[in-house]
């Protein structure tokens, strides 16, 4: 489960104060696959780096799986956050010097189990879920956009987390690959995960169970009803 | 996958900037070992100098000591014959002797028993030689109407603690007479001529040539013959003896030993000529050592001054280096860690991802400085393969008088290699702990936020 409840987050630049996320509360329980729309500059990517424990809110709590992320200190936040949750973002954020098969495997980094043979049986099969197979040993630079995300999918994976943030996932991607990575979060969904899409994109927004629009730093509507919002 | 592997990649994405860093580590080390391995080599030549100096010196001496030496047996041999041909110059009278007698008569009257000169020679006398003992008196001789100063000698008497000498003066056979050149001179004798003296008859046996001296108006017959003319049986008047190389108050020695041996005499030194070169002798052998302690403390100044410029060739060197090399090594670390800060930049984006997946400070600290280990020990392995190829290529240029594996066998240079390996990684690692540290706590967030 996923629980924000009352976050804030005012960013204070040079111009002056922006509040980027106004008190919202929102509460996503496993097997929801839950997407965020709004206008650029509504506050969703905060409320999604808020949500996966990269940015401390100024008020309000966020609960992953009961835990308060923010109660942690910074390297068992980091863990956590690498047991607990995968991030998609637009711009892949592969590490350009490894190949696919050990960007995939970074990820376990994280947890200690990089050199357990179970856990590179499963990057494999992540690679080859994702169609990489052939791909396994090239370097970002050398791949396709939908091929790069796919890679940054299946690092998400990798740790078997109960939580998928995605921050514009399919923004550079065709509709096939917008399709792989789309069903991907459908079918963590199905097996009990919990997936935040923020997305520009309708479409990908219509995947999600739950649509909820953001404006302003705050969640104005809902598209569809089976997410509680207060 | 593994943080090592993380870290391998990275050095291989990024060869240019892991190749800087790498060669300045190299400029770094190579500038300490190579200092160290050229001062070895300064002092090691130095070493050589002084060595060859040392034996220049010491052959000159010894050439000169040899000069010296053969110098001096020459001159003793020298002063020997002269001493010989001057004769005798100490007299051992009887204590009541009146000296005047025998300045102004060269006779003597006062006398001793024969055997004093026994009892002297199997003493163990040091401080004279050539014991010979006499009767002495100036006589007119009637038959030829003429003073004489007649000596009667029976041959010296040998000491018998000591190797026997050749006698300055050999024994007069009975019945024969040698006489001084003043006395055949005027008289017009001849070897072999029979004379009579006191009623009794003599053959000239040997003429003396001129001497210059009293012994010009003596004449010499044999001691019993003599002692029986003048009625001395048993008695004589002196013992004549040659000194010995004695140092000091010589005669006072002298005096002192015989006086030990045959109390009741008196000793008396002739001969200032004699004296005078055997003064002579000492001071040419003080002499000869003082040129060779001269030699010595040339060659030792020569030593020192050799040494104390190459001291002062290798301090510069010394306090060169000890200016450069801190210098290098600073500004190395400078740009080690320049580098190191570019580098963070540049992977600012994929520490923000690896941190957002949960990689950990230290995770991230350690890929830097692993990395910078890595770093320092290839440079430090690099900068010591240059810093001695400094030695090697241009130890021709420097005249190196060893092999050059010498030089790098040899502790300063090895402990500057041991150093260079100790103080390269952590010079990097020094130098990349603040980008590291400034890496690690990069916020994710903000880089994530570039979407």
């Amino acid at each position: 489960m996923l629980e924000l409840t009352n976050v804030a987050k005012t960013y204070h630049g040079a111009s002056g104060p922006v509040q980027a996320v106004n008190g919202v509360s929102v509460t996503l329980e496993p097997s929801q696959f839950v997407a965020v729309q709004g206008p650029s500059g509504c506050g969703k990517s905060t409320l999604l780096l808020m949500a996966g424990g990269l940015m401390h809110p100024d008020q309000g709590t966020v609960r992953v799986s009961d835990v308060d992320p923010y109660s942690l200190p910074p390297d068992k936040r980091a863990t956590f956050r690498g047991e607990r949750i995968g991030f998609v973002f637009q711009q892949f954020h592969l590490v350009p010097y490894l190949s696919v098969l050990d960007n995939v495997l970074a990820a376990a980094l994280a947890t200690g189990t990089s050199s357990d043979s179970a856990v590179s049986e499963r990057a494999r099969q992540l690679v080859d879920q994702f169609g990489l197979s052939h791909r396994m040993h090239h370097v970002p630079n050398s791949l396709s956009s939908g091929e790069r995300q796919r890679t940054a999918l299946a690092r998400a994976l990798l740790n078997e987390p109960s939580h998928l943030l995605a921050d514009e996932p399919t923004g550079n991607l065709d509709r096939e690959n917008a399709e792989i990575v789309l069903n991907a979060f459908s079918d963590f969904a199905s097996a009990g995960g919990t997936v935040l899409l923020v997305t520009h994109d309708d479409h990908a927004a219509s995947r999600a169970q739950t649509s909820l629009t953001m404006r302003d730093g705050k969640l104005d509507q809902t598209t569809k009803s089976s997410v509680a919002t207060r | 996958m593994s943080v090592w592997r993380l870290m391998l990649r990275e050095i291989l994405h990024r060869k240019l900037n892991f190749g800087l860093g790498v060669l300045s580590v190299a400029v770094a080390i190579a500038c300490l070992v190579g200092a160290q391995a050229l001062l070895q080599a300064d002092r090691v030549i130095t070493q050589h100098i002084l060595a060859d100096r040392q034996a220049e010196v010491e052959t000159a001496v010894a050439v000169r000591q040899a000069e010296v030496e053969k110098a001096g047996a020459e001159l003793k041999d020298a002063m020997r014959k002269h001493m010989k041909g001057l004769g005798f110059n100490v007299l051992i009278l009887p204590e009541g002797q009146d000296l005047s007698e025998l300045h102004l008569d060269g006779s003597l009257s006062a006398t001793m028993p024969e055997h004093y000169v026994t009892q002297l020679a199997e003493s163990k006398i040091v401080t004279v030689n050539h014991l010979l003992p006499s009767v002495t008196r100036r006589i007119h001789w009637d038959e030829q109407d003429m003073d004489i100063i007649l000596v009667g000698t029976r041959g010296e008497v040998p000491i018998m603690h000591r190797a026997l000498k050749k006698p300055l003066l050999d024994a007069v056979a009975p019945g024969n007479m040698v006489v001084g050149y003043e006395v055949h001179h005027k008289l017009g004798l001849n070897e072999g001529d029979k004379v009579t003296l006191m009623g009794q008859e003599f053959t000239v046996s040997t003429l003396h040539p001129q001497r210059g001296s009293q012994d010009d108006t003596t004449v010499w017959i044999d001691l019993a013959q003599a002692q029986e003319l003048l009625e001395l049986e048993n008695l004589i008047h002196a013992i004549l003896a040659l000194e010995c190389d004695c140092a000091g108050d010589r005669i006072s020695v002298i005096r002192e030993e015989i006086a030990g041996i045959l109390p009741g005499t008196q000793v008396i030194e002739r001969y200032s000529q004699a004296l005078a070169r055997a003064e002579a002798r000492g001071y040419a052998k003080k002499s000869a050592e003082e040129a060779l302690q001269r030699e010595k403390q040339a060659g030792q100044e020569l030593l020192d001054q050799t040494a104390g410029s190459r001291e002062e060739i290798e301090m510069r060197h010394a306090g060169l280096a000890s200016v450069l090399v801190p210098l290098v090594i600073g500004a190395s670390a400078l740009l080690i860690a320049l580098l190191s800060y570019v580098n963070a930049r540049q992977r600012r984006e994929e520490i923000g991802i690896l941190r957002a997946i949960g990689l950990q400070a230290r995770q991230i600290m350690l890929v830097f400085l692993s990395k910078a280990v890595v770093m320092g020990l290839i440079g430090g392995v690099l900068g010591a393969v240059l810093g001695l190829g400094v030695l090697a290529f241009g130890g021709s240029g420097i005249s190196l008088p060893v092999p050059v594996s010498e030089v790098i066998r040899s502790s300063p240079v090895m402990t500057a290699l041991l150093t260079a390996v100790v103080l390269a990684p952590v010079l990097t690692s020094l130098a990349s702990w603040l980008p590291g540290l400034i890496a690690t706590r990069q916020d994710p967030a903000v880089v994530l936020q570039g979407d």
